[in-house]
């Protein structure tokens, strides 16, 4: 597992209104992603671990606390389904 | 190669009509087929371009009915009812056989209400083709009770007349009154389908080939009460693509396509309670939002 994950190839992103569609070719999968798992997968390229994504969404949404327990949930989920490495 | 439109009678025994791509003409010299080829035949203007032509031929024959297409072996079929099946899915067969690969069908009626064009997503049962004939008797154009087809940059309704249940028919008294108009097909259970026409009944039965304004996924809740929830497009997109038809099952190449109209729509889930009910909130709801065109 690496600690800068970023998104793995042959992934086709379709970006909608509130989220994201990503279909999978090599497993022929489709994914719903909604925008916060949308912003987080936006984020695994390669440069931010898990803190850092954790600390621009506390940016972005003016959170009070460092979501990193969610991040780490949402990273294991994309993990888990192959959209990231 | 585009063919001129053309929806019509020709002749005794020989009837013309459009499904998408497919200019299909079917003759006959039997006038019992003829009279039940009503239940086929449809007369809705539609904006797909057509490309290719089919003719069929029922002739009566000593064993039934011999069913014959340029190119193709004869076939008999043993009654009316069997040759008319026979027609029924030899057409719809290659219509779709002409469709680009990229294209897919929605389980979905369309029709639209001052200007907003609007898809209603369901199962069997869940009240498509009722809904979409009572939004006609509101005032909406009702373009397809089952089927869209998605196709590049546009959106058809497959173009079928609307098959109203025996069971649902109370629904509507201005048809009930008038139903040895309707054609009809006897299930073999004490049920049968009315296959509605809206151009039938003078209202406008306008195919077009467009984008969408509104996507509502319809939920039945027989008795209760109806709303709108808004709910987000990619949760629609997996609704639908769980009750999508690909022509080419081989390919996915048509999600971006899904996810471009989807993107252009309101995303609700109606919850169908009584169906004037619906109705009214659906009126509503499609007069909030903007006009496309």
């Amino acid at each position: 597992m690496t600690e800068y994950p970023r998104h793995v190839e042959g992934v086709e992103i379709n970006q909608v209104a509130d989220g994201y569609v990503v279909y999978h070719a090599a497993r022929d999968r489709v994914h719903y992603l909604n925008q916060t798992a949308t912003i987080v997968l936006e984020l695994c390229n390669g440069k931010n671990d898990a803190a850092k994504i954790a600390s621009l969404l506390q940016t972005a949404y003016e959170l009070p606390d460092l979501p990193l327990e969610e991040v780490s949930g949402c990273l294991g989920q994309l993990r888990a389904e192959g959209l990231i490495a | 190669m585009t063919l001129a439109v053309a929806t019509d009678t020709v002749g005794a025994g020989e009837r013309h009509f459009q499904l998408l791509a497919l200019s299909v003409r079917i003759a006959t010299d039997c006038p019992i087929l003829d009279r039940k080829l009503e239940y086929l035949v449809q007369d809705a203007r539609q904006d797909y371009p057509m490309t290719d032509e089919i003719r069929l031929e029922a002739l009566r024959h000593a064993d039934g009915y011999r069913i014959c297409e340029a190119g193709g072996e004869p076939r008999i079929e043993a009654d009316s009812s069997m040759a008319l099946g026979r027609l029924h899915i030899r057409a719809y067969e290659r219509a779709y056989e002409i469709l680009p690969s990229t294209g897919l069908f929605l389980h979905a009626a369309c029709g639209s209400y001052n200007g907003r064009r609007f898809l209603l997503l369901g199962d069997s049962g869940a009240g498509k083709t009722t809904l979409i004939t009572q939004l006609l008797s509101l005032g909406a154009l009702a373009e397809g009770d089952e089927l869209a087809l998605l196709e590049g940059d546009g959106l058809s309704a497959l173009p079928r007349r609307f098959h109203i249940k025996s069971l649902g028919i109370g629904h509507f008294p201005w048809l009930r009154s008038q139903l040895h108009r309707l054609p009809c097909h006897d299930n073999g259970d004490g049920t049968s389908i009315y296959a509605f026409a809206p151009s039938d009944w003078g209202f406008p039965w306008h195919i077009r080939n467009a984008g969408v304004d509104a996507v509502l996924l319809l939920d039945p809740n027989h008795g209760g009460q109806s709303r709108i929830q808004e709910i987000p497009h990619h949760q629609m997109i997996q609704h639908a693509i769980a009750h999508l038809r690909p022509l080419d099952r081989g390919e996915r190449s048509w999600i971006p396509a899904l996810c471009r109209h989807f993107d252009r729509a309101f995303c609700g889930r109606l919850v169908l309670g009584s169906l004037d009910s619906a109705a009214s909130l659906l009126i509503s709801k499609l007069g909030d939002l903007p006009a496309t065109g």
